[in-house]
């Protein structure tokens, strides 16, 4: 259905995906970038309102690591919005 | 906590939701004006575990939330799916409903409780005004002790 | 191919300005409303959407309950509300209470799930030295705190004796000026003790805990003995046997002193279950506490052959708590011991202070744990995280690092941060979330992530399904017997502390 999620099965190759700055942070795609490092690297441009990310799939052997990385990408970016909207911080 | 953990059934109205498939993951189209994006990132986050998650605005006020499964899905789990992602969807809307509408006094609750903390002797006061009356309410005899009654 | 289709599906009425502040969420076919200050209620579904519109009436049955609760806005008492929440939470900004030392990592015991980063018997410089051991006694004391617990783990904290002996007699030494509620507990397999030790134990009341993971077979199978034939299980029992008999000898009350004992389920452990609840009733031990294996650490090398699913851990502790609950309808005294804590968050007005459950969690705010070299950690988990080659939660050092400047590290309030459950993504509308409890630290070394996605976290699901049991059969209690026994396993009887014998 989605362009990005099929192009998320490729096993290999570069995938370029846009992401909506109301659901996705530039901090969290930052962290999720971080934790799948060795295994994908992301390029981040643009934003606040969309990020464009360029994407290169570094280890084959793992499977979905497009979707793996963009669960933990909305993941951050929704615990660092609950956290922002009470003042939380560190 | 899944989805279906939050659900609670208190119907009144019927409320339509379009919804994509495309054999592997399902999308339903979200029409922000009707559901906040606090509800819609509610929902979405209740499925992280059993689903790769995905949120996309299309156009202005709409959103898309794209669930698919991390394996290939059983006939009949995508309908599925998208039933309870829609009732999640619901679920969260009134979370978010009711939240909003009683987070001043919430505000208010915490600002009393740790913000304003009458004098020590206060609280002691409180406190042994509530073991008072939790000593004094004991119809199943709670309060004695395991080796002097039955259990 | 993408289809195209509409889904239709009930949507609810609500009148939000009727409402209090609740959380709610299914409890088998009932709905359960739990509040901040931990009170709750079960109602049925179509009285739960009748609240929700607006329309329960004062005439209704659960309408006063529902009031007195603050579930309504109609006569919602603020000022109550937050006197109970202050005393729910009294634990926060009250300081560590519990203070975890590490008096060496030497054991003679290799167990299949062991976390503690242990090293062999000759490994003496993993000793901490008396030098070090005064300077840990005199950073935690400093806590605010006016309870203070030191528990002595390992390794086999009973190979480093004479610094349990110094801890013991510097902080009441101290305590004489500091005048706090003192006690001291050692964590030992006993597998060390001697009758010189045993003896100095009970003299001076240090509270004794050991492992005790079921019946001989299942024990000697889940904690071989380094180097030794002889069985582990015998040497536990007698001397759980030695102990409790001190104590009476000593005159001291048999049912708050006698020696506690954890378990740590494994896979062989669960094809033993009631022969397990069995053991410790007949051993006078009134707390069986049920414990899934940590996924991690040595763990992860034998999980095939140790290990289970949490479904499988889940399904074995529903077993386990309705034959303990069964025991109780004949009058045998026991209890689950991860259901007792939530309990007293359920059904008392306080909060039992448990520092692996409460919001925030008590790594750094609850409980600091100190290295046999006189490291500072948030918790144990910190140390064993830093054992395994990453020093991320390592707060400082003894020798160089002041109580305050460890309790407000930046780690310590990222910890915090990370298990305040009313910032958290779905943990902010949980119904558990008054009794619940999520771990950073668990979650980093899980996922690399303090704060990890909830939903794939097996400590959200394990203590959603504990609890959801407990109001199952709290909503399922015609007669109150159940509420009955429940009540009664919340009921502390302390053991006076720091008997220091000396004072």
């Amino acid at each position: 259905m989605s362009p990005d999620a099929r192009a998320a099965d490729a096993p290999t190759g570069a995938v370029t995906l846009d992401l909506h700055g109301d659901f996705y942070s530039a901090a969290g795609i930052d962290e999720a970038a971080a934790a799948y490092a060795g295994l994908l690297m992301v390029e981040r441009s643009g934003g606040p309102t969309l990020h464009r990310l360029a994407l290169r799939v570094e280890d084959a052997e793992v499977d979905d690591l497009v979707d793996h990385f963009l669960n933990h990408a909305l993941h951050a970016s929704v615990t660092a919005a609950r956290r922002g909207a009470l003042g939380a911080t560190a | 906590m899944s989805s279906a953990d939050q659900n609670t059934d208190a119907a009144v109205d019927l409320e339509t939701f379009e919804v994509l498939s495309d054999g592997r993951s399902v999308r339903l189209q979200i029409d922000e004006r009707l559901y906040p994006l606090d509800a819609v990132r509610g929902a979405a986050y209740l499925f992280l575990d059993r689903c790769f998650v995905r949120l996309d605005r299309p156009a202005d006020q709409r959103i898309d939330l794209t669930l698919k499964t991390k394996a290939a899905p059983m006939p009949g789990q995508l309908e599925q799916l998208a039933g309870e992602l829609g009732n999640a969807l619901l679920d969260q809307a009134v979370r978010v409903q009711v939240a909003q509408s009683t987070g001043k006094i919430r505000e208010y609750i915490m600002a009393r409780a740790f913000f304003a903390a009458p004098a020590q002797s206060s609280i002691d006061q409180l406190l042994a005004e509530l073991d008072a009356e939790e000593l004094a309410d004991d119809p199943l005899d709670i309060q004695v002790p395991w080796e002097k009654g039955g259990a | 191919m993408i289809s195209r289709t509409t889904l239709q599906l009930p949507r609810r009425a609500v009148r939000p300005e009727a409402l209090g502040p609740f959380r709610w969420g299914k409890i088998g076919e009932k709905v359960l409303l739990t509040s901040d200050a931990g009170e709750w209620q079960l109602l049925s579904q179509p009285d739960f959407a009748l609240l929700l519109r607006g329309e329960l009436t004062p005439t209704h049955p659960a309408y006063d309950g529902l009031r007195e609760r603050g579930f309504l806005r109609q006569d919602l008492d603020a000022e109550d509300l937050a006197r109970k929440l202050r005393r729910k939470r009294r634990y926060l900004g009250a300081g560590p209470h519990l203070a975890v030392v590490i008096t060496t990592l030497r054991c003679n015991q290799s167990c299949a799930y062991c976390h503690a980063s242990r090293t062999d018997m000759h490994r003496t410089e993993t000793d901490m030295s008396l030098a070090t051991a005064k300077k840990v006694v005199d950073h935690v004391m400093r806590t605010p705190s006016q309870y203070l617990c030191f528990e002595y783990q390992g390794g086999e904290p009973t190979v480093n004796m004479d610094v349990i002996k110094f801890c013991v007699q510097h902080s009441r030494e101290k305590n004489r000026h500091e005048r706090k509620a003192l006690d001291h507990s050692v964590v030992t397999n006993m597998t060390y003790m001697n009758e010189e030790n045993a003896r100095w134990l009970v003299d001076n009341n240090v509270l004794v805990c050991t492992s005790l993971d079921g019946p001989k077979e299942v024990h000697d199978s889940n904690r071989p003995w380094t180097g030794k034939t002889a069985a582990a299980y015998d040497t536990v029992t007698g001397w759980m046997d030695w102990f409790n008999r001190a104590y009476i000898e000593k005159g001291l009350d048999p049912q708050l002193w006698h020696v506690d004992a954890l378990m740590t389920t494994t896979r062989r452990s669960m094809e033993h279950g009631k022969a397990i609840v069995d053991l410790y009733v007949q051993r006078g031990i009134r707390n069986v506490h049920l414990r899934p294996l940590n996924p991690f650490g040595f763990a992860t090398k034998t999980w095939r052959a140790i290990g289970y699913t949490m479904e499988e851990w889940l399904a074995f502790y529903e077993e386990m708590l309705d034959y303990i609950i069964e025991l109780n309808h004949q009058g045998v005294q026991i209890m689950e011991g991860t259901a007792a804590t939530f309990l007293k968050k359920i059904l008392t007005p306080d909060d039992p202070n448990f520092v692996d459950i409460r919001s925030p969690v008590g790594s750094g705010t609850g409980q600091i744990c100190y290295g046999y070299d006189g490291s500072i950690y948030p918790s144990d988990e910190g140390r064993m995280v830093h054992g395994m080659g990453d020093a991320i939660f390592k707060l400082g050092h003894v020798d160089d690092t002041s109580f305050e400047q460890a309790t407000r590290h930046p780690t310590v309030r990222a910890i915090a941060t990370a298990s305040l459950l009313d910032a958290l993504p779905q943990c902010e509308s949980c119904w558990n979330a008054p009794y619940c409890g999520v771990r950073p630290l668990h979650n980093y070394m899980m996922s690399g992530d303090l704060f990890a996605q909830r939903p794939l976290t097996p400590k959200c699901t394990q203590h959603m399904a504990m609890v959801r049991m407990l109001f199952s059969r709290l909503a399922n209690d015609s007669d109150g017997r159940i509420e009955a026994i429940f009540r009664r396993w919340t009921i502390d009887r302390p053991r006076s502390p720091d008997a220091d014998p000396t004072a």
